[in-house]
């Protein structure tokens, strides 16, 4: 049997119901103007006759009827074209104008070019002072915005004042999106998803909510269902390739972001989600690649204020910095945040410059930073306890478990990821103590989140070496390579380990690995000078020892870069 | 709904369809970007193939069982994903294919290329679908009324939807979902259409007619079906996958075979030999037809996936169109045969023509091509306006041409049919009147011979005219099997119609007989009055429905315009009758006497009341010259009326008077008179004659009587009356030769009345069936003897008239009464 798939069946379907209730009701109509028919019929005999045109009554009846049946068959020609010919609008709104700039707007917003977005939320509003679902969006953005949230609450005000004069649809998303409370707009979202389960927003809604409780299973589902609806729904893309990185799936994390690459030639967004993504896995260079890529397409991206721009920024600051190419990555983030639109990433970037300077040992710089800046997040705090263990200062570590513990601005933010930073601290602790046994299942929180786990391997390897454990500490070093196979963190550990077995070759293997990586360097850093001398004395003693040909570098199943 | 708005409706269906269609033809002759791949939907990606050898994806290094991610900027699933993308490119343009080979995806550019979606089978879905339609169409536009045309252009429709817009690949251009739509519509309908065609079509199953309501079942099963097929369309209908291909496909197999029995069932109980000829055509039609699509194209294709051989199948489908148009040429299966051929031929006429000015032009251009006419812009204009004036007058002109040469006789059927009945209307000889019929029914229908019986009325006989040598039998006998038939059954006999059985022995061998090959028959007041036989048409062509319509309609009229030529002809002959016996009863009052011949001693009183206006009775005196005293009286009677009965009377009044002068004695009279009138008179007629010789001088009466009643003696004082005495001879004069007649004598006395009459007197008869009688004539004499003659005659006839009461009189009635007054002195 023949099988047609229309782009938008739902629409196609609605068409037809709609067609058909116009069918039956026109028949209820021209059953009812027979016995009108009648009655004018009559009238009109009666006048004409006043007049002194005299007419048969047969001949006044098929008039009227031809007349009637005239009527009807160019109403249904009139109704078929303006079902299938005319494009209703998705939202309420009396000006065309407006609503083209609405959809303009909303097309920005889903490629992340939130200037844009704003500009036309902006004119749209303009147009049509009345029009809710147009403050919703520009409140939406303005809401990322930090110095801009008085501005986004009028906005969503306005929204909810023009809820009751919109569609069903409209006022439910508005009020869920407005919702005083989790379980109030829950209930909006269920009867969104329960009468428009067919269109996006409910799903989009519940994905982000499902994100934010970190419930990735439910967040993949409500996007993998926003692809039924149309599988050309780019930002549906992006997430699940997040969702996918995050659970360390990683080669279906590339195919949804060359996906949305592909649907979206022209946006800069999905080269950045692929570039994050080839940072986690260790593909630098294709990363920047991305990264430049994204700006070739946009290139107001390097000069401009937004939320893509900061993005970029600070995974190019990333890549560079994964690369060991330090100073490159200082002037980003010095660009950065001279540009910075004080989304969230450009909050990261001063965590990310001292943990520049973290790494290159400049420790009492790193703390500087991390003392300048003003917002607080999590990695601030993590990188204070680590500069705190580099320079041996217990009270400062103190100072930043208590703050975890009881810093209210720390509340803010997801809990599991403060106590994941706690954890490490103390196990952190534990571990430069001898603790091993006490320090494991500290770290093993980690392993929860596969692509946070490269952070622990140092630690956690290490830990499991010196408590016997050996074969769990290669394990932990096998998995982090499978995510990132070229993860220096890894190969330090794995280069340590192989040196304190006295397996000189397989150290020295892994040593060379990291420097590999590491080529690019603009400076020897702490863990680079550690690595070197590493590097010396096994090659020096390699030389004298006879090794097992099977190293176990040869055994690892990951793909060299 | 009126049967015009219902013509216009299926009209609107045909051009629907027709649109669909030519969408559809069209769609895959248009050129569209070509990606070389051949790509399927396996374990959830959408997988290369086949990549065309140079094609655009062979040139792009892709490869069979890469995964086709997305083109142009779109994901793509499945095939169908592919193509509705691929269909909104451009040709020569390069779009980007999103591939994932292995673990790697990668993105690939290919310049698309450009093709065709048409093959050589779908040409021939679209020829065999259009001659369905074109069937169908001819059928519905000329039989419109009838259902079976009606349905059988539905189905015929529905064939082309099916063939041209359902075994189609899809081209994914926006006519896609219309012509598949209306292909998928077709199929679900066409079972039912062919079911419901073969149950009303030769004629409508009986069971069917008690119950109409099966139908709904017949429709009902299909639309179940179609409803979640079209639904599917529009949504995610959870529809099981058998309910959308499997259980279609097995019921157009189940409808069809029903169908396919239905028809075998009706060709099997079919007992007119004709209608078997007719159907065993369609019947080899739809199973050369439709058993190799069962098989090769719903079987093998649908049911076990193999599409292979789905031209083996659908190839022969032309069969069933064929058979059904050879049997409505052939055996005007529909009677449309004339108007299809006249379509034809005025579609090659106008190809012809339209040909002829295209050499036309071509010579025109090729003529003027060395000249500076060849880049003129008047060169076109001028053979432009030469089209525009010539082209449909000579189109006209070729027509006309055409109907007088091959058409004139069919096209003007029904004209000539209607000349006939005007004009014989206004015939009234019937003799002219079948002439004419029979002159111009040969030439209309150019049959080998044409007669027409006409009931006699004398002994209900068939006779046949004309009377020529073409006619081998004068008479169609009334007990003959033909007539009886006709009687029973008032409806026409087509000899190739009726089958060799012995029942039909009979019947056929008096159509031999009469040599035709149909008979109709002339019906009037629901009396056969006679029929039209009409010979073999040229080529042995068989009579059409039409023509036997047209000639009951025209027998019809026949049949009345013969009643009116006969009644005619009755009133004409009662016209002559009356003149000639106005003449004969003109000549018979100049033979009778009009004077009694005067002699003493004698008074006579006459009178005749005749029955018709020419009676056959007749009287004489006769003077006998060699004997003054005797007196010869004659009364007769002819067997004959009218002008053959008046010249009878005067034959035998003269030959008796001639007699009577020559011969002295009465037998003498009779006998010589008897010699004469034989021969004389024809065989059937005789009269009976009474001869007497008064003598006045004797008083006695000598007389000799040839059949005739004999006279009363009526004596008033003695109160008597009595008959004179039988002679031995008595035969009446004319039909037979006797030798002689035998005389005797009577002596009458004074005052004697006698009486002679003829025999319309005694035997008048009254309303209960009895005669007036001798006796009663005896009584009236009696009663009223004592008057004069003057009050016997009228007390005769008064008592005849009460006796009659009212009856008329069934023969002339003649009364002669002579009374003896005195005996004549002897001189």
């Amino acid at each position: 049997m023949p099988c047609l798939r229309i782009e938008t069946q739902a629409n196609c379907f609605r068409r037809l119901l709609v067609v058909a209730a116009s069918i039956s009701k026109m028949a209820t109509s021209i059953l009812f103007t027979k016995k009108t028919i009648e009655i004018a019929r009559t009238i009109l005999i009666k006048k004409m006759r006043k007049i002194g045109v005299s007419q048969t009554q047969t001949d006044w009846l098929k008039m009227l009827k031809k007349t009637i049946y005239g009527f009807a068959v160019v109403a249904f020609a009139g109704l078929m074209g303006y079902v299938f010919f005319h494009n209703p609008r998705s939202v309420t709104t009396h000006s065309e104008a407006a609503y083209q700039e609405f959809l303009k707007g909303k097309e920005a917003a889903n490629k992340y070019y939130n200037n844009e977005a704003e500009i036309h939320f902006t004119k749209a509003v303009s147009l049509d002072s009345n029009f809710a679902m147009a403050y919703l969006y520009l409140g939406g953005i303005y809401k990322s915005q930090t110095d801009k949230k008085m501005l986004a609450k009028r906005y969503l005000n306005k929204a909810k004042q023009l809820a009751p004069k919109v569609s069903e649809r409209e006022r439910w998303i508005i009020y869920m999106n407005l919702a005083s409370s989790k379980k109030k707009r829950e209930a909006y979202l269920d009867s969104l998803l329960q009468k428009y389960n067919n269109t996006i927003e409910p799903h989009l809604a519940k994905a982000a909510i499902a994100m934010r409780k970190m419930d990735y299973k439910t967040a993949e589902q409500e996007f993998k269902r926003i692809l039924q609806i149309n599988p050309n729904y780019a930002m549906a893309y992006n997430m699940l390739g997040y969702l996918a990185s995050q659970q360390g799936k990683t080669t279906e994390a590339i195919k949804y972001f060359k996906k949305y690459i592909f649907i979206a030639p022209d946006e800069a967004n999905p080269h950045d989600s692929l570039g994050e993504l080839l940072l986690l896995i260790g593909r630098y260079d294709e990363a920047i690649a991305e990264f430049k890529k994204a700006i070739a397409i946009r290139p107001e991206l390097a000069i401009e204020r937004s939320i893509l721009a900061d993005a970029i920024r600070y995974h190019l600051a990333e890549a560079y910095f994964f690369k060991g190419m330090f100073q490159k990555s200082l002037d980003c983030l010095k660009k950065g945040e001279e540009l910075s639109s004080n989304s969230d990433y450009s909050l990261q970037m001063p965590a990310l410059r001292a943990t520049i300077y973290y790494q290159v040992g400049n420790y009492r710089k790193s703390l500087q930073v991390i003392n300048q800046t003003k917002h607080t997040v999590p990695v601030l705090i993590l990188l204070r306890g680590l500069n705190a263990f580099k320079l041996n200062d217990e009270k400062l570590l103190d100072q930043c478990l208590t703050s975890i513990q009881t810093d209210t601005s720390a509340q803010k933010w997801n809990s599991q990821t403060y106590r994941l930073i706690f954890n490490y601290l103390v196990g952190k602790k534990a571990l430069e103590t001898g603790n091993y046994s006490k320090a494991i299942p500290l770290f093993l929180d980690f392993q929860k989140f596969p692509a946070a786990s490269i952070f622990i391997v140092r630690d956690l390897s290490w830990a499991y070496y010196k408590s016997g454990e050996p074969d769990s500490a290669f394990a932990v070093i096998n998995r982090a390579l499978k995510i990132n196979p070229n993860s220096t963190d890894a190969y330090f550990s794995l280069a340590k380990i192989y040196y304190d077995q006295g397996k000189y070759a397989e150290a020295k293997q892994a040593a060379e690995h990291y420097f590999e990586i590491y080529s690019a360097r603009d400076q020897e850093t702490p863990d680079t000078r550690a690595m070197r001398l590493l590097l010396n004395r096994a090659t020096k003693k390699f030389r004298y020892s006879v090794q097992d040909k099977t190293s176990f570098l040869n055994r690892l199943p990951i793909t060299k870069t | 709904m009126s049967s015009q708005t219902r013509k216009y409706l299926f009209l609107l269906f045909a051009i629907i369809a027709l649109a669909i269609a030519t969408l559809s033809i069209a769609d895959m002759f248009f050129q569209k970007p070509y990606d070389g791949i051949t790509s399927s939907y396996q374990k959830g990606n959408l997988r290369i193939v086949e990549i065309a050898p140079g094609g655009p994806a062979a040139q792009a290094a892709l490869q069979q069982g890469d995964i086709i991610l997305g083109i142009a900027h779109q994901i793509v699933k499945f095939p169908s994903d592919a193509a509705t993308v691929l269909m909104k490119q451009k040709i020569d343009q390069t779009i980007p294919y999103l591939i994932q080979r292995g673990n790697t995806i990668f993105t690939a550019s290919l310049t698309l290329g450009k093709y065709r979606l048409v093959s050589t089978s779908y040409y021939y879905y679209a020829v065999i679908g259009l001659i369905f339609f074109l069937v169908g169409l001819l059928v519905f536009l000329f039989k419109s009324e009838d259902a079976a045309a009606r349905l059988f252009f539905l189905m015929s429709t529905s064939f082309f939807l099916f063939l041209v817009c359902s075994l189609r690949p899809h081209s994914y251009y926006w006519v896609d979902w219309f012509v598949h739509s209306a292909g998928t519509f077709s199929l679900f309908l066409l079972p039912a259409f062919f079911l419901h065609f073969f149950l009303i079509f030769p004629k409508p199953r009986l069971w069917l007619a008690k119950n109409p309501k099966i139908l709904y079942l017949v429709y009902f099963l299909p639309a179940l079906l179609f409803l979640p097929n079209f639904f599917s369309y529009f949504g995610q209908f959870p529809i099981p996958f058998i309910l959308k291909s499997s259980l279609s496909w097995a019921l157009l197999i189940i409808y069809f075979t029903l169908g396919i029995f239905s028809f075998s069932r009706t060709f099997l109980e079919a007992t007119d030999f004709e209608t078997r000829r007719k159907l065993r055509v369609i019947l080899w039609g739809i199973i050369l037809g439709l058993v190799p699509f069962l098989i090769f194209g719903v079987i093998l294709g649908s049911f076990l996936g193999n599409t292979h051989y789905l031209l083996v199948g659908v190839i022969p489908m032309v069969f069933l169109p064929i058979s059904f148009a050879y049997a409505i040429i052939r055996f005007q299966l529909m009677d449309i045969d004339i108007l299809i051929n006249k379509s034809v031929v005025y579609t090659l006429t106008t190809f012809v023509i339209s040909l002829l000015y295209v050499i036309l032009i071509a010579t025109v251009d090729a003529l003027t091509s060395f000249t500076r006419l060849a880049n003129s812009p008047v060169l076109p204009f001028v053979l432009a306006l030469l089209i525009v004036y010539f082209f449909n007058p000579l189109r006209d002109r070729i027509q006309t041409l055409v109907d007088r040469t091959f058409f004139k006789e069919r096209y003007d059927y029904r004209k000539t049919m209607d000349e006939i009945s005007e004009a014989i209307i206004s015939i009234l000889r019937l003799d002219e009147l079948l002439n004419f019929l029979i002159q111009k029914l040969k030439e209309t229908l150019r049959v080998s011979h044409v007669s027409i019986a006409v009931k006699n009325p004398n002994n209900s006989d068939f006779q046949v005219f004309p009377k020529d040598e073409g006619n081998p039998s004068h008479f169609i006998r009334k007990h003959s099997s033909l007539v009886r038939f006709l009687e029973a059954k008032h409806k026409p006999i087509r000899r190739s119609d009726l089958q060799p059985y012995a029942a039909n022995q009979g019947l056929l061998a008096e159509l031999q007989h009469v040599n035709s090959e149909l008979v109709i028959p002339l019906i009037y007041e629901n009396q056969l009055i006679g029929s039209i036989n009409l010979g073999s048409r040229p080529g042995n062509e068989p009579f059409t429905k039409e023509d036997i319509q047209l000639l009951k309609t025209l027998g019809n009229q026949t049949a009345i315009a013969i009643e009116n030529a006969t009644l005619h002809q009755k009133l004409t002959h009662q016209a002559e009758i009356t003149r000639d016996l106005k003449i004969a009863s003109e000549m018979q009052n100049h033979l009778l006497p009009t004077t009694h011949p005067s002699i003493k001693g004698i008074e006579i009183l006459t009178h005749t009341i005749p029955a018709q206006e020419v009676g056959g009775d007749f009287y004489d005196f006769i003077e006998i010259t060699r004997n003054r005293d005797q007196m010869g009286i004659t009364i007769g009677d002819v067997s004959a009326k009218s002008i053959s009965g008046a010249i009878a009377m005067v034959a035998a009044k003269e030959i008796i008077h001639s007699e009577a002068r020559d011969h002295q004695f009465p037998s003498e009279v009779l006998c010589e008179s008897s010699e004469r009138l034989y021969g004389l008179l024809e065989k059937n007629i005789f009269v009976t004659l009474f001869y007497g010789l008064l003598d006045m001088k004797e008083l006695s009466l000598r007389y000799s009587c040839a059949g005739h009643p004999l006279p009363f003696i009526v004596r008033p004082e003695e109160k008597m009356v009595f008959q004179l005495q039988q002679t031995s001879i008595r035969y009446p004069l004319g039909p037979i030769q006797p030798y002689h007649y035998d005389e005797k004598s009577f002596s009458l006395k004074q005052n004697d009345i006698l009486c002679f009459y003829t025999d319309g007197l005694t035997e008048a008869m009254n309303k209960e069936g009895d005669f007036f009688g001798d006796d009663r004539l005896r009584r009236a004499l009696l009663n009223h003897a004592n008057g004069s003659l003057e009050q016997l005659k009228s007390g005769i006839l008064n008592e005849v008239t009460s006796f009659l009461n009212g009856n008329s009189q069934g023969d002339d009635i003649t009364l002669v009464l002579l009374k003896i007054i005195d005996a004549v002195p002897s001189h």
